[in-house]
């Protein structure tokens, strides 16, 4: 038995744990003592870990290069080589015909780390020539990194997580910590038991809105109603710093043009609150000594997040509370790295460490450092992730280059986002899972999994720390930023690393705020807070910077503050007769994303499984003869599903709640894919919808095993192409139903391919068994409590 | 004295990290995978609800095949003997006592399982298996070498382990509590000061009584 230092693969609180690695296998995970969660873990960084060791129990890993020779074509296993030979040959085709802006690229904020998304975006910008990439964080924070880089500077949290504990008072808004951040709720339970105060703004009463001082149950649709209303009883009721107004903002006239139309009293049937209601909390939050805004998708999420995102700024810059000791503002990242994503110019208009495309000084210093000449680097920002669709539509965007991401399952308008990856001339799928998008793509490349790999991720507040490989690369799966070098020197800009340190050396060389995060200072449980300049790098005692804009020194360009306020407007898409209910897209605490890790992780995927729930009222479910736990038809303009009633009293009637990581339940069939106009963020947090009883419920539940059934067959059939029949065990390839799919996947790589499937092999404790087949039960299902006493139990006990 | 798990609302965030433990701790060893803790959420409540391990336990004395025994200050389940017959969930004052069907759904390398996860779905599995349903109540993790898993995992230390020391700090304090408002109900409010700085030497007092070995 071993053990292994990481940082948990979830979201971006930033966990420090160990792996426990028995014969090759993740068998267990600890809590270590690290910055933010201090010994604790929450039950995804607990039993989040085997999806590495290939559980299959949603969809299987690929562990072999695989590609489409032409459109509609089957995959077929060929080698590296040939692989990104091909990739290689279609992207500069599509490049000479099309020019570069044809290619689009979109980085991991996963697993995958800050060197091989920095080794990816150097690779779109040196080699290719764009600056079409972007990351996730589009579809989640991108409207904060956008209104706080225009307010304060720095799109990142202002505070540390640790702060939380700290502060005096925490305010909420459209942030649910227990489901999205347990470990990071951990800390607002503390502050609570310290004394202090929790205000809650959210529809639901979520569990935070449980404990808090002052609930806030705002209408779905009212942020920017309610945060304006807030900002104008801190001015209307005198409450304001005014000292820190005059220092250190501009823009408070033209601001207060706007807000001083807020009032709670006039706002209360836009907001649903009762107006005093909103003045003590205004009140609570100005005169708290030290204040912390907290706030999630419920802000972003909107077609106003951006002018959101401002409003909360400028509440805690007429108050004062930023730049202060314990107060700030903390936009709370949802995926372990989508801060790192960000830190590494995975965006269409920055290079790493957040350095404008546009600005000819920094293209000259990333050229110079890149060896490629100035006009290789484009000044015009490039296309974002949301762009996708009219960019194919349009014929502007052939090539996708999909690294570590599954749009099918995560975007708004699944229908909409098939089409749109359908129509694409080369789709290319980097990832570690045989994922519905990968499943379409004409080129797939295995990676390696969080856990075979060494990285540096950037934790929600900032905190670069270190995660270490605890097994080998499985099959022929390669680094991440292996495979974008390869593929850039075949593409004629040649690069070549060592290992991920030569990678970051490289990074911190270039980004003065990251020069001080050596790998020495981030060893063991250390970590690395930026800005971190390179003095800091030989101080073990300096940890970078907890607290950012001390003293109201901001880092915008005149170093000031802005206010800058927005008119609220109605959502896109309001109810009517026909759809009368707001759909709104939440998080569940145990699983995460599209559930390509969770779903293949034993406990979490027993804990919940498909269809997955709809959230609703008592009386919406009462009134449309809705009994708990029974399947129900949800309808919107764009599609329709199935999936279970959950009847909860939390939740507010006239919305229903439902999680995006269902394939049956796939509440993405029936998001608006409207935007942001700023930030390209989509609008996941209202739609209209119906909801509809089922009289058959017997019938549902069969159709619905059938189609999850189904949907687990077709991914491990595609992903099945990678294993040649010879590698079958006699036993298997006998009765299986699939053995004329496999045979499609030719024999050119049967030495290679025997050995990998060896490898793989020698490790499993059960590895006597045959295979299992794709259809068939297990035998251990069939066995039922046989299944105790297999191998499973002879690893873990 | 029985020792028992229990909860508290105002730090449980309901994240179920408490569930899935108790469940894994067990498939681990070798016994029937349903969580022995359950999660209730009203509006305003959320908290872990846990078998007490009753002295007298009812479901102890329903059980028409000798399945729940005692075991020193605990209760456990003999998965083979078990019935199905859940009189012991009827009685449990505590809602404490899970039927639980073996897992077929999640296993290692059984990747085609039946997608749902309703209660019926779960009785249907049954009978494909040909295995019926055993009762499981908490065992406090008695085959894990320490103690309680639940309690090691919930993030926010919701959970802790009741046992005769901890129950009489508890009581004790309670009294200290109720002392204080006797007498500033008998005497007056008048008094309040004075027995307020009385009751900090007590305290004091207390302490150095503690501090003794």
């Amino acid at each position: 038995m071993e053990k292994h230092m990481a940082v948990c693969p979830y979201c971006g609180a930033g966990c420090k744990m160990n792996l426990v690695v028995e014969n090759g296998l993740v068998i267990e995970a600890e809590g270590l003592d690290g910055i933010t969660n201090e010994g604790e873990l929450c039950l995804k960084g607990l039993y989040g870990y085997d999806f590495i060791n290939d559980t299959r129990i949603l969809t299987p890993r690929i562990y072999h290069p695989m590609i489409r020779r032409e459109k509609g074509a089957p995959l077929e296993r060929v080698s590296w080589d040939e692989a990104l030979d091909f990739t290689a040959s279609r992207l500069r085709a599509i490049i000479e015909e099309s020019g570069s802006e044809a290619v689009m690229l979109t980085g991991s904020s996963r697993g995958a780390g800050n060197e091989a998304n920095y080794v990816m975006q150097k690779f779109t910008r040196a080699c290719l020539g764009t600056n079409n990439i972007d990351n996730c964080a589009r579809t989640c924070h991108a409207a904060s990194v956008i209104g706080l880089m225009e307010c304060v500077g720095s799109g990142a949290m202002s505070v540390s997580i640790p702060v939380l504990e700290r502060t005096d008072c925490i305010l909420l808004i459209g942030y649910n910590p227990a489901a999205s951040h347990p470990i990071v709720a951990r800390r607002i339970v503390k502050a609570k038991e310290r004394g202090a105060d929790l205000i809650v703004c959210d529809p639901r009463v979520i569990e935070s809105a449980r404990i808090a001082d002052l609930y806030l149950p705002l209408e779905n649709g009212s942020n920017l109603a309610l945060v304006n209303a807030l900002a104008y009883t801190i001015i209307d009721e005198d409450l304001a710093d005014w000292d820190f107004i005059d220092n250190h903002t501009e823009g408070f006239d033209a601001w207060w043009e706007v807000v001083q139309e807020y009032a709670p009293e006039d706002v209360a049937d836009v907001t649903g609150l009762a107006p005093e209601l909103v003045r003590h909390a205004a009140r609570r939050y100005a005169k708290a000594p030290s204040a912390v805004v907290g706030w999630g998708m419920g802000v972003t999420q909107h077609a106003q997040g951006v002018q959101t995102v401002r409003a909360i700024a400028a509440l805690a810059l007429i108050t004062g509370h930023i730049g202060r000791p314990n107060s700030g503002l903390a936009p709370v990242r949802g995926q372990n790295n989508v801060q790192g994503s960000c830190d590494m110019g995975m965006w269409p208009s920055l290079y790493p460490g957040y350095q404008r495309v546009d600005d000819p000084a920094v293209r000259a210093k990333f050229a110079a450092a890149w060896g490629v000449p100035e006009e290789r680097l484009s000044l015009q920002e490039g296309w974002k992730l949301t762009d996708l669709p009219h960019g194919v539509a349009e014929g502007k965007i052939r090539a996708f280059y999909n690294f570590g991401e599954d749009p099918l399952q995560t975007e708004p308008d699944t229908a909409q986002m098939r089409k749109t990856l359908e129509g694409l001339d080369l789709l290319i799928s980097q990832d570690i899972f045989m994922t519905q998008t990968t499943a379409l793509a004409d080129v797939v490349l295995p990676a390696t999994s969080w856990g075979e790999h060494d990285a540096v991720y950037t934790a929600s507040d900032r905190s670069f720390q270190l995660t270490t490989a605890a097994l080998l690369p499985k099959g022929e799966c390669r680094h991440d930023w292996e495979i974008f070098a390869d593929l850039s020197t075949r593409m004629g800009y040649p690069m070549h690393y060592e290992n991920t340190r030569e990678i970051w050396d490289e990074v911190r060389s270039l980004c003065p705020q990251f020069a001080g995060a050596s790998y020495e200072k981030m060893a063991g449980l250390g970590y690395a807070q930026w800005p971190i300049y390179a003095d800091a790098a030989d101080d073990p005692d300096n940890h970078g910077t907890s607290e950012l804009y001390a003293g109201g020194a901001f880092t915008t360009p005149d170093g000031k503050g802005h206010l800058q306020a927005a008119h609220w407007r109605p959502p896109t898409e309001e109810p009517d007769e026909r759809y009368p209910l707001v759909l709104c897209t939440v998080r569940e605490v145990g699983h995460y994303s599209c559930r390509s890790m969770t779903g293949n992780c034993k406990a979490l995927a027993a804990l919940a499984d498909e269809p997955g729930y709809v959230s609703m009222s008592p009386a919406d479910a009462e009134a449309r003869g809705i009994e708990e736990e029974e399947l129900v038809q949800v309808t919107s303009r764009r599609g329709k599903i199935v999936a279970r009633a959950a009847i909860d009293e939390r939740i507010n009637g006239g919305a229903v709640y439902m999680t995006y990581q269902w394939w049956v339940g796939k509440c993405n069939e029936l998001t608006l894919h409207a935007v942001d106009g700023e930030s390209g963020t989509p609008e996941d947090k209202y739609s209209a919808c119906q909801v509809e009883a089922i009289a058959d419920q017997r019938g549902a539940e069969e159709r619905l095993a059938e189609a999850y059934a189904e949907l687990k067959a077709r991914l491990a059939a595609e992903a099945d192409r990678q294993n040649p029949p010879e590698n079958a065990e006699p036993a298997a390839d006998a009765a299986d139903p699939n053995s004329v799919i496999l045979s499609e996947g030719g024999a050119a790589a049967v030495v290679e391919g025997s050995r990998a499937a060896t490898a793989n092999n020698s490790s499993d404790p059960a590895s006597s068994s045959p295979p299992p087949s794709a259809f068939a039960p297990h035998e251990a299902e069939v066995a039922g409590r046989a299944l105790y006493a297999d191998g499973e139990e002879e690893t873990l006990v | 004295m029985n020792r028992f798990v229990v909860s508290d609302p105002s730090r449980c965030i309901g994240c179920g990290a408490c569930r899935v433990t108790c469940s894994e701790a067990h498939r681990k060893r070798a016994l029937r995978p349903a969580s022995r803790i359950s999660l209730v959420k009203t509006r305003d409540v959320s908290a872990a609800v846990t078998c007490h391990q009753c002295e007298g336990a009812p479901c102890l004395s329903v059980c028409p095949e000798g399945a729940i025994y005692q075991e020193g200050d605990r209760l456990q389940v003999d998965e083979a003997r078990c019935t199905g017959c859940l009189l012991c969930a009827l009685v449990c004052p505590f809602g404490a006592v899970y039927p639980s069907s073996p897992s077929t759904a999640h296993v290692k390398a059984a990747p085609y399982s039946r997608a749902s996860s309703a209660r019926s779905a779960g009785l249907l599995r049954q009978k494909e298996t040909g295995a019926y349903t055993s009762v499981v109540v908490c065992d406090l993790c008695a085959k894990a070498p320490d103690g309680p898993r639940c309690i090691a995992a919930c993030p926010t230390k919701a959970l802790s382990l009741m046992d005769e020391g901890a129950l009489s700090h508890l009581a004790r304090e309670r009294r200290i509590d109720a002392i204080e408002k006797t007498n500033v109900a008998m005497q007056g409010t008048a008094q309040l000061a004075e027995l307020l700085a009385a009751e900090a030497a007590f305290e004091a007092a207390d302490v150095d009584e503690e501090a003794r070995p």
